[in-house]
């Protein structure tokens, strides 16, 4: 049922006329709700300041004319109005181009996503992430609940030509991230898969200093 | 003196070289080669009849090694004055004087650009270019671009291509005609090795060649059969999981071949983000165990079977697997549980450990039996093989025998080195005790480790005796050094101890920098070796063997050719000669079948790629095919930007110099639009006194928010610009969002990071418009519709912006791959990695910190313990956390 939205701005706003909207289904970190007052007539409301309309392109393409009618009759008092596309045109090339003018006439920020996990992801992060600083947006890793391993191969494939199956032989060759910190280059080129070039990258990245000599 | 003459005197020069020079030299062209056959030696002739100051020539796409190499080439031959390299370091003004007073200049494309487009150079005095490794050049090119400048100008120059890479053509639509196209030539030269000339260059001189083959021992053929069969099941699979590829690439005697990925991903590429999961991992266990196939003649036992076992227990406890069980995707097919590899591992172990091994599944320490240590056959065959050698009778009257010996990696040609040096036995010993001991036995080697860190040189704590051997040998690879000089990343071995006669072995692999073929075509011609052993087989390095021979018909060359019967390496070679062949093959066909319009060469105004006008940006990228939506849009939405044409005034855009390594500025000038190249502190793209873009591919994109430098320079464009925009380019073929994919094939992590990260951009920067683009072309028409009926942007005034100092400090003062290292472990964030830069040395430094002095530095607690403890986890403790999931994995085991 419809909830006045001042008394339930924890939850994740979403308009009537979303029902039905398969995002739906993989919005799981925050809570949502139906809403038919959100103002302004938005699609999503993340926050007193932030909503969002959805638009697929598929949908855009053979009713052109919607988004339009939409930002004409809906004045949207927010400082962030999100346009979320689902990007479901294998030629999306013309559609992303007139949106993004269409962008820049209605003061719109563009966020394009591929599939419905995505744009719930979009939508949860806005809502996650509703006041946070801007120096938070470094700080994002208190958001990611992975495991180890996934941590430690994001990390070690930074270095260049180092990939998933090397940074699994490393942990499981030295086993810790440690011991392959203070390995010294022979010591590497044992790991299989490590050729000697690799292995000079991993060295030179371990021991080269933070800071530039000049 | 004529041309003709001139390489008449030339005694070196081969017949077909003779033929190819002449005709390159006469009339324009495109020239294909076979590998291996010289190409560095025609360029070399080539740029001999360009060398004077009255010429002012371009070279192009020529790799640092080669350029040395040339220009010490013709220094040799006499040549002034030789050509120079121009670098960024080179100041305009001196760039400038350089240019005229003409000469040879191997030169960046990206300094290229920028100079020809503020006239640093007079272009129509331009007397060439000559573009090395022309496959590579395609419409959106660096090199494209250039020559469209050129042309643009000059009418009367030359440009000639040089490539050796036939493949290359053949891939894609087109390919041929696409570069000739770009390149402006109406004329292409394929010299393929079946090619008269060449063939009867070389009837006359072929070295001695001596094929020896040795069988695979029984348990590598037992392995080679188990990871057939596995392929063949993970093939099966993919078969009845995607109607995507093509079912006779899925046989096996596709799947062994080195192309065979390339060929997936050709099919896979426009659709790669409908492909399921399922059919992802598929794709990427049988890359793993095709790589299981080379590595096993490639790597001794050990190596291998520390290859085979990391993969399994990753797999098999944390790896992406053990994730989907639980999720919906329910990945069935996973080739790690049926027998066949349970086969491979029992049996990559067998060679290590024994027979006993495969008896009892859990190794125990004490093991009484000896190990087995496997030697690959190999190995012994090249030691017969050397003996050999030095036995030849004909050294008493050449001399010490000199022999090179090639593998396809560096880590073979180090083993083999080792083996030569200590026995196999030793190696092997050596070997097992460096890795599996290391890891298996923690407890009673953990301490004597840390010590030998802390020593500044950990010397190994062996028996004495096994020390000084190592000394001595350490001792003789000093003392080899500067036999090396010159070619960086090969080995060599004195063998002068009086008791047999003396020889010298040199060891080079052939693959692993794209270099290689070069400096090893350096190695014969420096030490002219008597002997070739060819421990793997590449073809490039048969046919510079073969022109070697040629070139010194006098010189004995005796070539080893060392193959396992029956096996996939034998048919791999085959094929990779195949392949060449029918790509010539191709090649020629579709030279007879090309219809090459008058203009080509673009000397008139007539050539369509000279125009610059405006084409919707899908029917440049990809046919005409795709326009159908166009019109509809443009003349609903028209109203907004009423269209009209400026005729006489080119519009402009200020680019960044920085910008020129991509392909937007060209697309931007081929529509018509003037390209100001300046450096900009703020911004990529000015497009008018409002308009501020910052250009980002999704791997720039995913690093520099990262590190939080598109916070930065978001921050600098809404200070100074109206309309600040981020432009996104993703690549049209691959999702945004699995961009990553190249990297690591199935992690959610990064997509997940990546969204909140760009969320929480987008939230601080309301006024940020964010622009996302499929291809260049598409930015290129987006931003031509951005500048329309605006104000033109001042040079000056976006020169003046700048960008506060600390941001470009930042840049300057750290190592920025470390940095990217550093921000991604746990703990670390933005208001902390400042000072862990400032406070510790590097990486090495940090990981002998121990929490309270984490703790100091990071001045908090919570994100020191995080730290901390990522770095200093150990293994055996993952295992335990996600014991849960092995569990888990052993039920599913159960019910297959």
């Amino acid at each position: 049922g419809a909830v006045p939205s001042s008394s339930s701005s924890s939850s994740l706003l979403v308009h009537s006329r979303q029902r039905g909207n398969p995002l739906l289904k993989h919005i799981r970190q925050v809570k949502w709700e139906y809403s038919d007052m959100i103002l302004g007539g938005a699609d999503y409301s993340m926050s007193r300041s932030s909503c969002a309309l959805y638009l697929s392109l598929r949908y855009h393409q053979l009713n052109p004319n919607y988004i339009y009618d939409r930002l004409k009759s809906n004045k949207l008092p927010y400082q962030l109005k999100i346009l979320l596309v689902q990007c479901d045109l294998t030629e999306p090339s013309q559609s992303l181009k007139e949106l993004a003018r269409l962008s820049i006439i209605y003061d719109l920020t563009l966020v394009v996503s591929w599939n419905d996990e995505e744009s719930a992801k979009y939508l949860e992060t806005y809502k996650i992430i509703e006041g946070k600083s801007a120096e938070n947006l470094m700080d994002l890793q208190q958001y990611q609940s992975t495991d180890y391993l996934t941590k430690f191969i994001d990390m070690i494939t930074q270095v260049k030509s180092i990939n998933k199956t090397d940074a699994q032989t490393l942990l499981h060759g030295f086993g810790s991230l440690d011991k392959i910190l203070n390995s010294s280059n022979e010591q590497l080129c044992v790991c299989p898969g490590l050729g000697q070039l690799k292995a000079q990258r991993l060295y030179q990245s371990f021991n080269q200093p933070f800071k530039r000599q000049k | 003196m004529d041309i003709e003459e001139k390489l008449q005197n030339n005694n070196g020069i081969l017949q077909y070289e003779n033929e190819i020079i002449l005709q390159l030299y006469h009339e324009d062209g495109l020239l294909i080669l076979a590998k291996g056959l010289g190409l560095e030696r025609i360029f070399c002739e080539i740029m001999k009849l360009y060398c004077a100051e009255h010429n002012l020539v371009f070279i192009l796409g020529c790799s640092d090694v080669e350029q040395t190499y040339f220009i010490e080439q013709l220094i040799n031959d006499g040549i002034d004055p030789p050509p120079r390299i121009i670098t960024a370091d080179i100041s305009i003004n001196d760039r400038k004087e350089l240019y005229i007073q003409g000469g040879l200049f191997f030169v960046t494309a990206r300094i290229l650009t920028v100079d020809l487009l503020t006239d640093r150079i007079p272009i129509d005095l331009i007397t060439g270019l000559l573009i090395y490794r022309a496959h590579r050049i395609t419409d959106s090119s660096s090199e494209s671009f250039i020559i469209r400048l050129y042309r643009h100008k000059n009418k009367i120059g030359f440009i000639k291509g040089f490539s050796d890479s036939a493949l290359d053509f053949t891939r894609g639509y087109n390919q041929l005609e696409c570069v000739m196209k770009n390149l402006f030539l109406r004329h292409v030269y394929l010299y393929p090795r079946f090619h008269i000339t060449i063939r009867s260059t070389f009837e006359n001189c072929s070295p001695d060649v001596i094929e020896l083959q040795v069988p695979l021992t029984l348990l590598m053929t037992d392995i080679q059969v188990s990871i057939i069969e596995l392929i063949n099941a993970c093939l099966q699979e993919l078969r009845s999981s995607t109607t995507w590829i093509d079912n006779d690439i899925l046989n096996i005697d596709q799947a062994i071949l080195n192309s065979f990925e390339r060929l997936i991903h050709l099919q896979l590429q426009p659709i790669w983000n409908q492909v399921s999961i399922r059919t992802k991992q598929l794709l990427n266990d049988i890359k793993t165990l095709r790589l299981f196939i080379f590595y096993l003649t490639q790597y001794d036992c050990v190596t291998f079977y520390n290859a085979v076992q990391a993969v399994f227990i990753n797999e098999k406890l944390y790896g992406s697997r053990g994730k989907n069980i639980h999720s919906s995707q329910g990945s069935t097919g996973s080739w790690l549980y049926l027998p066949a590899a349970d086969r491979l591992l029992m049996t990559s172990k067998c060679r290590v450990f024994g027979e006993s091994a495969k008896k009892q599944i859990q190794q125990t320490k004490e093991n009484d039996e000896p190990l087995k240590l496997e030697e690959n056959p190999k190995l012994k065959l090249v030691s017969d093989v050397l003996q050999e050698i030095r036995d030849n009778e004909d050294n008493k009257l050449l001399g010490p025998p000199i022999t090179l010996i090639v593998c396809a990696e560096d880590r073979a040609c180090s083993q083999l080195k080792q083996y030569l040096l200590l026995g196999g036995r030793v190696m092997l010993e050596r070997l097992l005790e460096q890795t599996l001991n290391a890891s298996t036995t923690n407890e009673t080697t953990k301490e004597s480790e840390t010590k030998k860190t802390t020593e500044k040189k950990g010397k190994k704590t062996r028996t004495t005796t096994e020390t000084k051997e190592e000394e001595s040998n350490e001792n003789s690879n000093i003392d080899n050094k500067p036999e090396i000089e010159g070619i960086e990343g090969g080995y060599v071995i004195e063998d002068d101890d009086g008791s047999t006669s003396p020889s010298t072995t040199i060891l080079y692999p052939f693959s692993g920098n794209i270099d290689n073929h070069f400096v090893l075509g350096k190695i014969l011609l420096k030490y002219r070796p008597r002997f070739v052993i060819l421990y793997d087989a590449s073809l490039t390095f048969v046919r510079q063997l073969e022109v070697f021979k040629a070139t010194n018909p006098q010189h004995p060359l005796r070539i080893y050719f060392l193959l396992y019967g029956k096996s996939i390496e034998e048919q791999r070679y085959l094929l990779s000669v195949k392949k060449e062949k029918e790509a010539f093959e191709s090649l020629v066909r579709e030279k007879a079948s090309m219809v090459i319009p008058e203009e080509r060469e673009g000397r008139d105004e007539y050539n369509p790629l000279l125009s610059r006008d405006v084409t919707p940006a899908n029917q440049q990228a990809y046919g005409t095919g795709a326009a159908s939506t166009i019109d509809q849009t443009d003349t609903r939405r028209g109203g907004l930007f009423p269209m009209t044409t400026i005729s006489n005034i080119h519009p402009k855009v200020i680019v960044d110099i920085r910008e020129f390594r991509s392909e937007l500025p060209s697309l931007l000038w081929k529509r018509g639009i003037d390209i100001e190249p300046v450096t900009l502190e703020v911004g990529d793209y000015i497009l008018t006194p409002e308009i501020c873009i910052e250009r980002k591919s999704v791997s720039d994109l995913i690093g520099s928010l990262n590190n939080g430098r598109l916070y930065q320079q978001a921050l600098q464009m809404t200070r100074f610009y109206k309309r600040p925009m981020l432009l996104i380019e993703f690549d049209q073929k691959q999702a945004f969002h699995l961009a990553n994919k190249q990297r690591y094939n199935s992690s959610e992590f990064s997509s997940h990071d990546l969204t909140s990260k760009l969320a929480l951009l987008t939230m601080h920067f309301p006024k940020l418009r964010v622009l996302w683009c499929p291809s260049p072309y598409a930015s290129a028409e987006l931003f031509e519709d951005l500048k329309r009926d605006r104000e033109e942007p001042d040079t000056k005034s976006a020169m003046l912006v700048t960008a506060e100092s600390e941001l470009l400090d930042d840049d300057e003062r750290y190592n920025t791959v470390v940095q990217d290292l550093l921000i991604r472990m746990p703990g670390v964030t933005f208001k902390n990695y400042k000072l862990i830069m400032n406070n510790v040395e590097n990486l090495r430094a940090l990981s002998q910190l121990n929490e309270n002095e984490l703790t100091t530095i990071m001045g908090n607690s919570k994100q020191a313990s995080l730290l901390y403890n990522f770095i200093h986890k150990q293994k055996d403790d993952l295992v335990l956390d996600i014991k849960s999931k092995t569990t888990l994995n052993n039920t599913w085991k159960k019910r297959r």
